[in-house]
Order: structure tokens, then sequence, then C-alpha cells
């Protein structure tokens, strides 16, 4: 392989930076000194978080790699509150995935009952129900929930 | 004293890893990938980032001289800035938020972590003073330096772009005859970015290469990189599971036309 030709001088920047700080002539973060030693303490400290971070995502990212056989998603269903609102009732629902599978398009359904009775059904999609994790979602109704019996459960869902 | 000049340094990275990842931190796909990723496939991808951060410390302006530790040193303090970045600023988004799990706290933010440490390195070159230094270790890069700078542009303009789903809608709208089309475009770009390196830019030309040496060393060399990288990011974002091969032709070399340009443009740039 040909060895490279020397760049003609005037390719070269004007010497800007003539009048840079002193020890900077290295570039990097710490842009210093040419003697190695020069490394600041800071950098050190930085660089250590650094690899903290990274020792501990990858130790974390095995674990969960490793203890996970099979996950499948479970979808624990409760109810918040229920508001009135202008336009008839609300139920708002925090839905916790306790399984180690992320669930895509859950189907939450609320079914108002009296006895056995059907009265009003409701339903909302989350989208993303990551695994132990929580969404809130909200059932619209047009019936006062509190003057039934209020029955959560999810449909079903994608996986991603 | 040298304290100082590193904040300053730290300053510049957390800059270049916001410019160069808030694209892919306000992209929800890339939030998805966090937590629907299988873990293994983060760890792997996490894995392969620190070896391609000491390599861009390496080739982007140090001194040969100054040796592994200090660009491991200099990785780590780049990877500190991209999951820092990365964490601020998707908490200020709320995509994060304490009632989410650890796996998919962690998986978010490390996701983005790769683009963002890798923006944080190249803040060094983009952003940094020491231009006069920056060309004199340029040409010390040599061959297979030139190479791995293609490669890291081809990575990060991959990133970008994999986890939207337009580049597999444009995969399927294509023809075959689209495909190649898109092929011979994406050579003549990048060969049309590296001919402009070679002879009117800032890296040097080798002494007495003819087109044709440039076109087969650094196009089509640059090319195969290219489709490895788009092919590499697009098996980690999943977009390859379970479909058959003839299927990931095409978003691949949709990809490769974005990477291609990524890859002979940071030769330009860098």
């Amino acid at each position: 392989m040909a060895t490279r030709a020397k760049k003609p001088d005037q390719k070269r920047r004007p010497s800007a930076n003539a009048g840079a700080v002193p020890g900077s002539s290295r570039s990097g973060f710490s842009g210093n000194t040419r003697e190695p030693q020069a490394i600041p303490a800071l950098e050190w400290i930085v660089g250590g978080i650094g690899f903290l971070i990274i020792a501990g995502v990858l130790g974390f990212l095995l674990y969960t790699g490793i203890h996970e056989d099979h996950p499948v998603p479970d979808v624990k269903l409760s109810v918040d509150s229920v508001l009135r609102i202008r336009n008839g009732y609300l139920v708002r629902v925090t839905a916790t995935n306790e399984g180690g599978l992320t669930a895509g398009g859950v189907i939450v359904e609320g079914e108002l009952r009296q006895g056995a009775e059907p009265v009003e059904r409701s339903e909302a999609v989350i989208e993303f129900l990551p695994s132990r994790s929580k969404k809130r979602a909200g059932l619209f109704f047009t019936r006062d929930p509190n003057q039934f019996e209020l029955k959560l459960r999810p449909l079903g869902y994608e996986e991603q | 004293m040298a304290n100082r000049v590193f904040l300053l340094g730290l300053g510049r990275a957390f800059g270049g890893a916001l410019i160069f990842t808030l694209p892919m931190l306000m992209t929800m796909e890339m939030w998805w990938l966090g937590f629907s990723m299988p873990p293994w496939k983060l760890a792997l991808l996490l894995l392969a980032t620190l070896p391609l951060l000491i390599g861009l410390s390496h080739y982007m302006g140090f001194e040969e001289t100054f040796g592994f530790k200090d660009d491991a040193l200099d990785s780590f303090v780049a990877l500190a800035v991209g999951f820092i970045a990365a964490a601020v600023s998707l908490a200020l988004f709320s995509v994060i938020d304490s009632e989410m799990s650890m796996q998919e706290i962690i998986g978010k933010i490390s996701i983005q972590a790769v683009p963002g440490s890798i923006g944080a390195m190249f803040a060094q070159s983009e952003f940094g003073g020491d231009e006069k230094q920056q060309r004199e270790k340029q040409r010390h890069a040599g061959y297979f330096g030139e190479i791995f700078i293609m490669a890291a542009g081809a990575l990060f303009l991959a990133f970008n772009l994999a986890p939207t789903d337009e580049i597999m809608l444009i995969g399927h709208q294509m023809s075959p005859w689209h495909s190649i089309a898109m092929v011979v475009v994406s050579l003549l770009v990048m060969h049309a970015f590296v001919y402009s390196v070679e002879f009117l830019g800032s890296a040097p030309v080798p002494q007495g290469a003819s087109r044709r040496g440039i076109f087969v060393r650094y196009t089509v060399v640059g090319y195969a990189i290219v489709m490895l990288m788009s092919a590499y990011v697009l098996w980690t974002f999943g977009r390859t599971d379970g479909l058959p091969i003839g299927q990931v032709i095409s978003p691949l070399v949709v990809l490769g036309f974005p990477s291609a340009v990524g890859a002979a443009a940071a030769r330009l740039i860098l």
C-alpha cells in the first residue's frame, strides 16, 4: 500500500489556536497536555462513573436475560377513582403488568352489572404495557358506576 | 486548570450528545425498543459500543502515543455523558418515571446512550477547538482507520433511521428494479463523497492512487461495511424477526442509502 503523502502546508489552518489555553494541545475531553500523567482528576471521576454505569447496566441486562424463561404478561386491573364528569361518569383504572413480557394493545374492559345482568360495557386500549410497569386508563360510562357492580378485566394483547 | 479544561470538554460532549440524539430521544419507536428488545441483544449492543468508542477516540484526534488507557478513559466519559443525557432528557419528556419497572427504565436509557455516547465523541471532532491537531491525526488514521470511521458514520445514520416503520414500508413499496437503482445511487453518492474527500477535501490522497483504485478501496469496501452495519442494526432492532431472507434485502438496501451517506460523510466531517 502506498504511503500517504503529506499535505502541503497551506492545507493546515493558520494557527488559530496559538493563543489557546496552555495544555490544550491534546484533543479529547480534557483537551490537555501531551503528558499522559496529566489526566485531570475530574476525568478519572467521570470516566469511573461511566464505567460503573456500563458495568451495572450490563450486569442487570445479563441477569434479567438469564432469569427470564418464556415470560408472559400478567395484567392486574384496579379502580383508582370514580368521577362525575360533564358527560357522565369516568372510572380511572390502573393496569399493572406483573408478568415478565411486554403486552401491546391491551384491551381493558369494564362492565357494570346488576346481579348477573350486564347493564353497560366500556373499554379502553393501552398501547404498551411493559413488564412490571403500571399504566393508567379511563373508562367512560353514562350510568353511575357506584350504583352497580363494576367488573374489570383485560381482554387480550399483542406480543411485542 | 486541567479540571477546568476538562469541564469545558464535558460541556461540549453533552452538547454533542444532545444534538446528535434528540431526533432519537423524541422517537417513540426508540422508547419501545428499549423494553421490547431482548436483554441480551441490548447487552451485546452496549458491549459493541465500547470498542467503537475506543476506536473513534483513537482515530479522532489523539496523539498515537497516547495509547489505549487514554482512549478507554475517554470512552467511559462518553458513555457517562450518553447515559446521563439520555436519562435527563427522557425523564424530562416523561418517557421514564418512577412507576416503571427497572427493566423498562434501564432499557429506554441504554438504547439512547449508544448514539448519545457516539455523539459525545463526535463532539470532540465537530466542536473541538484544536483543528490542526485533528488534521495531523487524521493523516495517521491510515486505511483501516478510514474504514473504521466509515463504519461509525454508517452505524450512526442507521441508528437514526432503522427504528422508524418507514424503512420497512419503503422496502415493501419498492420493486426489485428500485432496489437495484438504489444500490447504484448509493454507490454513486458514496463515491462522490469519497472522491471529493480524496481530491478536494481534508483526507490525504494516496500517492499514485487511481480512480478505480479509490473506487474499489473506499467506495466498494465502504458499501460492504455499510451493508454489514445496516444489517446489524436491523437485526438488533428486531426488524428482521420472522422475515424470510428475501424480504430482508430491500429494507437493507433502503437503510443502506442513508448509512452510505453517513459513512462517506463521516470521513469528510471527522
